[in-house]
């Protein structure tokens, strides 16, 4: 071990290498994998691993299979499409504080759902079927805005005012609700992980694997990218086209991330700021241990959402606890320097 | 014989539909260096950019070794052209080499892993600039001149046939932009075209074959720079009294006259 963690830390004039891909990549696949597995043992009715796979019938075998497999999976696919997509915003905007919500995707998902809820539309999963519509609505409103002008920045502009423009709505409809509806609309706000059925994961896995690939496919053009549109295509890069396509692509994980889980902040911001401080800021390399690292992240939040349960004699949503481990850490990480040697 | 590496007709350049300047004609042929000189926002910058394809001629035509700008692949150009720009405005956080194996990228697959090739030429561009101990150094630990060295050892690792350089010489000691300004000759003595934007006439009348005046929107004089550069063309190009004195191996120097 010390040896894979001294080649890792050792600094080297090109940091990307397929050796030190598959090092570092398989590296986080196994925390994935052990945040994973101590996730299913973690809760408030203690789950013996053993028994519940010797007998999938007992008490044991059903919580795992029917409420913390599901759960985790889902975890993992919001943790990895949030932390992969701010990843790449941060490259894409050339902003270190672009995450994944910035395009106003939020916004939209948020007033989706939050029509849905007044409404008391609750069958057919409808808050999130609306909190989908309205990120894709969202992202479409604000990518046509950004393409009369090049810079990436109008883009970015449009979102951030289109998510000011959601809050003041949302406001306004909370305003109006009953407390008990307004309960609802508060709890999705502030993001938290459900149990989805299987058919509803494998949808939006699906949907993360080609977003998020779409994404690592187009890492090399947007290390290029991150340099600045010109320099880029003096370069040979397809500006435009890559723009659009790394656009969409996070545009459409985060819209299905939100559609399952309401808004889970600072994932999309700590998860990248973190790796990139270990691995440079090669995307062909962030972008997927970012996948990796913010599914393990997310994870292992959601875990301590119930491990705090007795605590607090419900769950806390997983969006606070991301933000209360995530607040703190990225003041810390601003304070020390934003690139370390 | 081949086509020239540029070659402009009534070129009009400029933002917005607004022309700059007007009216350019310069051919540039394998194995010369042009300098661009003029006051500020006369339109230098500009005029590389448009010759790049990063900006829409306002007017008039530009061919790359034949073929006009609008007709190439951005990829395909990038292999035969490459540009220094002004201003690093990149992720500090990679390391000089990584930078500039960056230049490699037109050359490489769509994932840009680097071959040994790859390597060497990007290893053989800082050396040739003296700057092989930046290879392994993060750039936000580099001074601004160091980060404009790094920038022209990229185009150089680009292996282009034209070099456009946009103020290479900015931010560099007297003895880094004499250097830099070598290390191009050099390459233009092996055939490559470069056209470089100079703010001291004193680089253009040592190092450069031609020299392009540009000023009030349009050209104020082309040539050889042995017979286009004097104190009276270059006085009235920059709006000011110069003088001239020539060394005793016979450089030309230019310097303001001062007030009296």
């Amino acid at each position: 071990m010390t040896s894979v963690a001294g080649s890792l830390g050792t600094a080297s004039a090109v940091r990307f290498t397929p050796g030190r891909a598959t090092l570092v990549l398989g590296g986080l696949l196994v925390l994935l994998l052990l945040a994973f597995v101590a996730s299913l043992a973690l809760g408030e009715y203690p789950v013996q691993l053993a028994r519940a796979f010797a007998e999938p019938g007992s008490p044991d075998g059903r919580v795992l299979f029917g409420l913390r497999i599901p759960r985790a999976v889902l975890g993992a696919l919001v943790g990895a499409s949030l932390a992969a997509s701010g990843s790449a915003l941060q490259a894409l905007l050339r902003n270190p504080l672009a995450d994944s919500f910035v395009l106003g995707v939020s916004g939209g998902a948020a007033l989706g759902a939050t029509l849905a809820l007044a409404l008391g539309l609750q069958a057919l999963a409808a808050p999130s079927v609306f909190a989908f519509v309205g990120a894709v609505a969202a992202m479409a409103l604000v990518l046509a805005a950004g393409r009369a002008r090049s810079s990436p920045y109008a883009a970015l502009l449009t979102g951030v005012v289109f998510n000011a423009f959601a809050a003041a709505i949302i406001t306004c409809i909370k305003t109006l609700l009953t407390p008990d509806r307004l309960g609802e609309v508060l709890y999705w706000l502030a993001g938290s992980l459900g149990y989805e059925r299987p058919r509803t994961l494998i949808l939006g896995g699906v949907l993360q694997l080609v977003a998020l690939g779409l994404l690592w496919a187009a890492s090399a053009r947007l290390n290029l990218l991150s340099l600045g549109d010109d320099e880029a295509a003096s370069l040979g890069v397809p500006v435009r086209r890559t723009r659009a396509i790394v656009l969409v692509a996070t545009s459409l994980s985060v819209a299905g991330a939100v559609a399952l889980a309401g808004l889970i902040g600072f994932v999309g911001l700590i998860v990248p700021h973190l790796l990139r401080l270990w691995l440079g800021p090669d995307q062909r390399l962030l972008v997927p241990a970012s996948a990796l690292g913010g599914a393990a992240f997310l994870v292992l939040a959601d875990a301590a959402t119930r491990v705090l349960f007795p605590v607090f004699h419900s769950e806390p949503p997983v969006g606070v606890v991301t933000a209360v481990l995530g607040g703190p850490l990225f003041v810390w990480l601003l304070n020390r320097g934003e690139h370390p040697a | 014989m081949s086509a020239p590496a540029l070659e402009t007709a009534a070129l009009a350049v400029g933002y917005g539909g607004r022309p700059v300047v007007s009216g350019v004609s310069v051919t540039v042929a394998p194995g010369t260096l042009w300098a661009v000189l003029g006051p500020n926002g006369s339109g230098k910058s500009t005029l590389l950019r448009t010759v790049l394809g990063l900006l829409r001629p306002l007017g008039g035509e530009a061919r790359l070794f034949g073929t006009s700008i609008s007709r190439w692949e951005r990829r395909a150009l990038a292999c035969r052209v490459a540009w220094v720009p002004q201003s690093f405005e990149g992720d500090p956080g990679f390391t000089g080499l990584e930078l500039v194996l960056m230049g490699r990228a037109p050359h490489q697959g769509a994932w840009g892993l680097p071959g040994a090739k790859d390597l060497a030429v990007a290893r053989a561009a800082l050396a040739e600039l003296g700057i092989g101990h930046l290879a392994g150094r993060v750039v936000s630990r580099l001074s601004g001149g160091e980060r404009r060295l790094l920038l022209v050892a990229r185009a150089l690792a680009q292996e282009p046939s034209l070099l456009l350089l946009d103020e290479p010489t900015a931010f560099l000691d007297l003895q880094h932009q004499a250097q830099v300004l070598e290390r191009v000759r050099a390459r233009v003595r092996a055939g490559l075209a470069a056209v470089t934007v100079l703010h001291d006439p004193n680089l253009a009348a040592a190092f450069a074959d031609a020299a392009l005046l540009l000023r009030d929107g349009g050209v104020l004089g082309q040539g050889p720079a042995a017979e286009l550069l004097d104190a009276e063309r270059l006085g009235r190009l920059y709006g000011l009294g110069l003088a001239e004195a020539r060394t005793a191996a016979g450089h030309r120097l230019f310097a303001p006259r001062g007030t009296p």
